[in-house]
């Protein structure tokens, strides 16, 4: 619209609402994932916070791997893995829409590079199971 | 006689501070469209309300409107799948209202010719050299991204641009990515300085709403999604080789 | 090519992928280990005691893979924060929440270098 136009009628500018990520599933979900990188962070922060502790001295470490046994720690890592595991689920799923994989002309179809995504997955778990988890 | 409730948002820039809503009761018919509503509205109940429409079979791009909170093209809305419920139309959200259902597209029309969407060659091939061959493999690589009628459902579903009106937007974006893929063209460098600014694909959250709503299934969402690692490998590049192309 | 080099953020979203693939991959097991498998006593906290972890951090592989692991994830997290606020309507701030978010990453990988190389 021309300034001419503008001045005569005024066009209404409709407000955003700040609540507007409520306003759908869609929206929401968006929003969920979002949120789950601040707990991802956390996790990280505790493994930044564990390192602290180890270069202070086996005292001190020893003290926080206790405090890693409380049911406040319990459940604060059940709540980080729901995130952890929902940003994994989304990050998947968003990952064939971002890149397309082209094997010279031929596209490799998105539902194999889905697949792809969660056997690596599975195999790096696993392999980390079998270097941490046992002694 | 069935009939079906619609309210409608109302605005007269001349006598309304702010819009409201009227509902009016239309005549219901299994195979109705809300567009088809709203004309009738206009023909037999109310002739003062404002509305854009075209080809009533969602390939203009023109009747985009807010349907019980969601963008969508009114000529491609049954009733029946709303039915009895009251619908509500309101104008297309994150644009300014002009009147009534009409909004005002002078931002996105800017947008669109920012991207410089045509066919750009450092030398254009002359008649006589015959036409330009493009194998079905390089028609695939963009033919999605050209199907866009710029209906601007994208825009009303984004809520980066609803917060932001500086963001260039999914439409945009999607339609440079069109010309970008296109093995005829050449002016990828002249377009990535305008989607690759802050307020071209960097702003973007990946909401993905806008290719929920697309209805052409352009997937603007994937083509900026795609534009962002372009241009990431093209930064990273020129970051370890900053005498590369151009 | 000046006008491509005008804007960071390029980097910052590079460093935003890198850290959410890396958490997408590699996060779910790490957590289930040495987070709900400790809290829980499925996995015998040993597995990550004092003395074992030390010796496992003289190896400079593994201190480069704490080191990519924690910093990237912060640097997902700060992007990703930086940009939920500004969906959430966030307008005059909005550079300082910038300078914010990713100095809070920049600090924590120059603290996790720190004590991987330095002190550990």
């Amino acid at each position: 619209m021309n300034q001419e136009t503008l001045n005569r009628h005024p066009v209404y500018k409709q407000p955003m609402s700040a609540t507007w990520w409520l306003s759908s599933r869609n929206y929401f979900l968006f929003m969920v994932r979002e949120v789950s990188a601040l707990f991802v962070a956390l996790f990280a922060v505790s493994y930044l916070v564990g390192l602290y502790r180890l270069s202070q001295g086996e005292a001190q470490y020893t003290a926080y791997l206790e405090s890693l046994q409380t049911p406040f720690a319990g459940l604060s890592f059940v709540v980080i893995l729901v995130f952890a595991l929902y940003h994994t689920v989304t990050w998947f799923s968003l990952t064939p829409i971002v890149m397309v994989v082209r094997l010279g002309t031929r596209v490799i179809p998105p539902q194999l590079v889905l697949l792809t995504n969660y056997l690596v997955w599975l195999i790096l778990s696993g392999i980390l199971f079998c270097l941490v988890g046992t002694s | 006689m069935n009939e079906i409730t619609i309210t409608v948002t109302r605005y007269d820039p001349e006598k309304d501070s702010q819009p409201y809503e009227q509902s009016y009761s239309v005549p219901y018919r299994e195979e109705m469209v809300v567009l088809d509503a709203i004309n009738h509205i206009k023909d037999h109940i109310d002739g003062t309300l404002s509305f854009r429409w075209s080809c009533r079979m969602g390939v203009c791009g023109s009747c985009g409107m807010t349907v019980n909170g969601v963008p969508k093209l009114t000529c491609a809305v049954f009733l029946k799948d709303y039915y009895p419920n009251e619908i509500k139309v309101a104008p297309l959200a994150n644009f300014p209202i002009i009147r009534d259902l009409v909004i005002d597209m002078s931002d996105f029309m800017d947008k669109l010719q920012e991207v410089k969407p045509w066919m750009i060659r450092d030398e254009e091939k002359p008649v006589s050299e015959g036409e330009h061959l493009q194998s079905p493999d390089q028609l695939a690589q963009f033919r999605q991204f050209s199907m866009c009628i710029n209906c601007m459902l994208c825009y009303a579903a984004c809520p980066v641009y609803g917060n932001d009106s500086s963001f260039i937007g999914p439409a945009a974006i999607a339609i440079a990515h069109r010309y970008d893929m296109d093995s005829r063209d050449q002016g990828q460098d002249q377009r990535t300085p305008i989607i690759g600014s802050h307020e071209g694909i960097w702003e973007c959250t990946f909401v993905g709403e806008c290719s929920e709503v697309c209805p052409k299934h352009v997937d603007p969402a994937a083509a900026i999604q795609r534009s962002k690692v372009q241009l990431t490998k093209d930064y990273m590049l020129s970051m370890i080789w900053p005498w590369g192309k151009s | 090519m000046a006008a491509r080099l005008k804007t960071t953020d390029p980097f910052w979203w590079a460093l935003f992928s890198a850290g959410g693939t890396l958490a997408a991959f590699l996060l779910p097991a790490h957590i289930l280990i040495t987070g709900v498998g400790i809290s829980f006593g499925w996995i015998q906290p040993e597995v990550i005691g004092y003395q074992r972890l030390l010796t496992w951090l003289e190896h400079p592989l593994l201190k480069i893979y704490l080191l990519l692991l924690i910093s990237l994830s912060l640097f997902h997290w700060a992007h990703r924060f930086r940009y939920v606020l500004i969906d959430m309507g966030l307008r005059s701030i909005k550079a300082p929440v910038a300078v914010l978010c990713y100095g809070t990453a920049i600090a924590a990988t120059v603290a996790t270098l720190v004590l991987l190389f330095f002190c550990l």
